[in-house]
């Protein structure tokens, strides 16, 4: 479930406020959105990816809030670690973050070969 | 899909729209396949906003508006960022929202509730298929991250460290429902190759996640695995089609993607793993190319009135339904892997029994207020749509496919049959019998 808006990284955008499919975000009085209904998070990360300055936290417990401390997650590199596994924005250019999605149907294939004669072909 | 005049060919105007950009494989070969969720979704978007459609977002639909002809004419709904309402008169309209899991936990599933079932429904639209409804897919526990391709690497250990013998045929989810009825379930995953473990990231790169912030190595630690129910998401059930323009049978209702049924492409197996987002792009193309064609032929209608029922008209007076217990109510009939994977026709007529009650209560009573009317709502096409699917399971006397009865183990020849089924104040099953329908291709 999202944790955390950190204030001090965010831009004031609003993108996530609009992209969260469960409305859990609100714009605020001040500078940053805040979690109006944190109980409605659905876990999927998406504020994640569309914020451009790496300000949300998503923990990664569906079931609970689970509190985290800003500064050790700060400290921790996990922001916007979401956003350049998948190539996006300022990582579109970066050849270490292409997107080889297309890969997993080999992925499939390897495991039906190496491990299980006839493994199925659910993503 | 090139039908000069009918529409757009979505693949291609993405691609020249500049907004769909195509990978590249080694040697420089363009892979037009496996498009990935996050990025798809955008570039759809951009290629709609390009092409000036008007988008309402965070306004979810409540009911259809039906004219007293029985076309569908429009629909209402709420906005629940901006405040107020919505209402639209349209020639037609097309119910593209989703299937449902019963809000079971697969990544990005809580918008589907099945609300596009209960507005068709409420409007005389049948369902078909809703007895293939038993896929659930394994994740961490306490986690949405349903994505599956790793566990293909996959060994799974019982609580005493014993490795769970898997078949080596395509059917784990069973074995692993059977152990888990029994007790906790753990994984590893370390014959994963050490070349897919460097590409995992970027191939699916929301996987990772989850391990990484609870700091579990998922490739030497074992962590405890459940199944997510995935209902009509990965099952295949849903509103039954009449037409190659993927109409339903009510005249100016269309329907495309989870929100119809997938049997025309999938027969009685999942969905998941590429068939289902091929329909979706599909049936929508074709929906839309058919909406389009009956509004050009049936002027737009005014006068539709709003038909919705259950969770928005209580047929008695209105009090407070308690919304929590009667998810959980739904949840303890369609869920549980003992119900609902290994079904018999004896537990399917308790959950049939206890779901009517749960309906009287609830069509009697519920109405929601500003804050609650979209999760009312929703909890009304959730408990519709579980009456739909166990009335469903008892009408296919036999096992087939994903829909394994215990009590009747084998295939019935004469249940070579779609098996239909609608109906809100009493839910009515029945086999199709018209020719099998071919989609145009
Ligand atoms: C984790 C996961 C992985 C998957 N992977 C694959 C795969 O690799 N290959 C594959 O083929 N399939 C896969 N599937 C299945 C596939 O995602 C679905 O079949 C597909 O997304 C269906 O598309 P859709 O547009 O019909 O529905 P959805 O994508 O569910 O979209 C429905 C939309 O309608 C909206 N909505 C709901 N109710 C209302 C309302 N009342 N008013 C207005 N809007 C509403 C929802 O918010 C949502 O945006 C996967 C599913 C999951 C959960
Ligand atoms: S997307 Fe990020 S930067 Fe923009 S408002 Fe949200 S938290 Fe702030
Ligand atoms: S994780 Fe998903 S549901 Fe939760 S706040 Fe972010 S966008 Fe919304």
């Amino acid at each position: 479930m999202i944790e955390l808006v950190i204030d001090e990284r965010c831009s004031g955008c609003n993108s996530c406020v609009e992209i969260c499919p469960t409305n859990v975000l609100e714009i605020g009085t001040g500078n940053s959105p805040f979690i109006a209904r944190q109980n409605d998070c659905q876990t999927c990360f998406m504020c994640e990816l569309y914020c451009a300055d790496d300000a949300i936290y998503v923990g990664p417990d569906c079931d609970r809030p689970v509190p985290v401390e800003k500064q050790a997650i700060l400290a921790s590199g996990l922001l916007g670690e979401l956003r350049r596994h998948h190539g996006w924005d300022e990582w579109a250019i970066d050849s270490r973050y292409t997107n080889e999605h297309w890969q997993m149907e080999k992925v499939f294939l390897r495991a039906r070969d190496t491990i299980f004669p006839t493994q199925s072909q659910e993503t | 899909m090139d039908e000069p005049g009918t529409g757009i060919d979505l693949g291609k105007s993405a691609y020249t729209c500049g907004v769909l950009q195509f990978l590249e494989g080694r040697k420089g070969i363009t892979q037009y396949r496996a498009l990935r969720g996050p990025e798809y979704m955008r570039a759809l978007r951009k290629l709609v906003d390009s092409l000036g459609v008007t988008v309402l977002d965070h306004s979810p639909a409540l009911e259809l508006l039906q004219n007293s002809d029985g076309l569908v004419s429009g629909a209402r709904g709420i906005r629940r960022q901006k405040g107020g309402d919505w209402q639209v008169h349209a020639g037609a309209v097309v119910l593209a929202t989703g299937g449902t899991s019963f809000l079971s936990r697969p990544l990005g599933s809580h918008t589907n509730t099945g609300d596009g079932y209960i507005m068709a429904a409420e409007a005389g639209a049948e369902l078909s298929g809703m007895e293939f409804t038993s896929y659930y897919t394994v994740a961490p526990v306490h986690s949405t991250m349903t994505r599956s391709m790793s566990y293909a690497f996959a060994t799974y250990y019982d609580e005493d460290g014993a490795v769970i013998p898997m078949p080596s045929g395509p059917d784990t989810m069973r074995p692993l429902a059977r152990a888990m009825l029994k007790g906790r379930v753990f994984c590893d995953l370390h014959r994963t190759p050490e070349d897919i473990r460097a590409k995992v990231p970027v191939i699916s790169p929301n996987f990772m996640l989850p391990f990484r912030r609870w700091g579990i190595d998922p490739y030497n630690d074992r962590f405890e695995v459940t199944l997510h129910g995935e209902g009509t998401i990965r099952g295949i059930g849903g509103l039954r089609i009449v037409g190659g323009d993927c109409r339903t049978s009510v005249p100016g209702l269309f329907a495309s993607g989870d929100a119809a049924t997938r049997e025309l492409v999938a027969g009685a197996i999942s969905g998941g793993g590429n068939i289902n987002s091929a329909w979706a792009v599909s049936s929508g193309q074709w929906a839309g190319q058919g909406a389009a064609r009956y509004a050009k032929e049936h002027k737009a209608i005014s006068g539709g009135q709003p038909i919705g029922q259950a969770g928005l008209r209580p047929s008695a007076a209105a009090n407070n339904v308690d919304l929590a217990a009667t998810l959980s109510a739904i949840q303890n009939e369609v869920l549980p892997y003992d119900k609902n994977i290994f079904r018999s026709g004896e537990r399917l007529e308790q959950s049939r029994t206890i779901l009517e009650g749960v309906w009287t209560e609830f069509r009697s009573h519920a109405a929601g207020s500003s804050g609650t009317c979209l999760r009312t709502r929703e909890t009304a096409a959730m408990l519709a749509t579980a009456r739909w699917c166990v009335a469903s399971a008892l009408a296919r006397d036999e096992s087939r496919g994903m829909h394994q009865r215990e009590d009747r183990p084998e295939i019935d020849p004469h249940f070579n049959r779609r098996i239909i089924v609608g109906g809100l104040g009493k839910v009515w099953t029945g086999r199709d019998h018209e020719p099998r329908l071919e989609l145009a291709s």
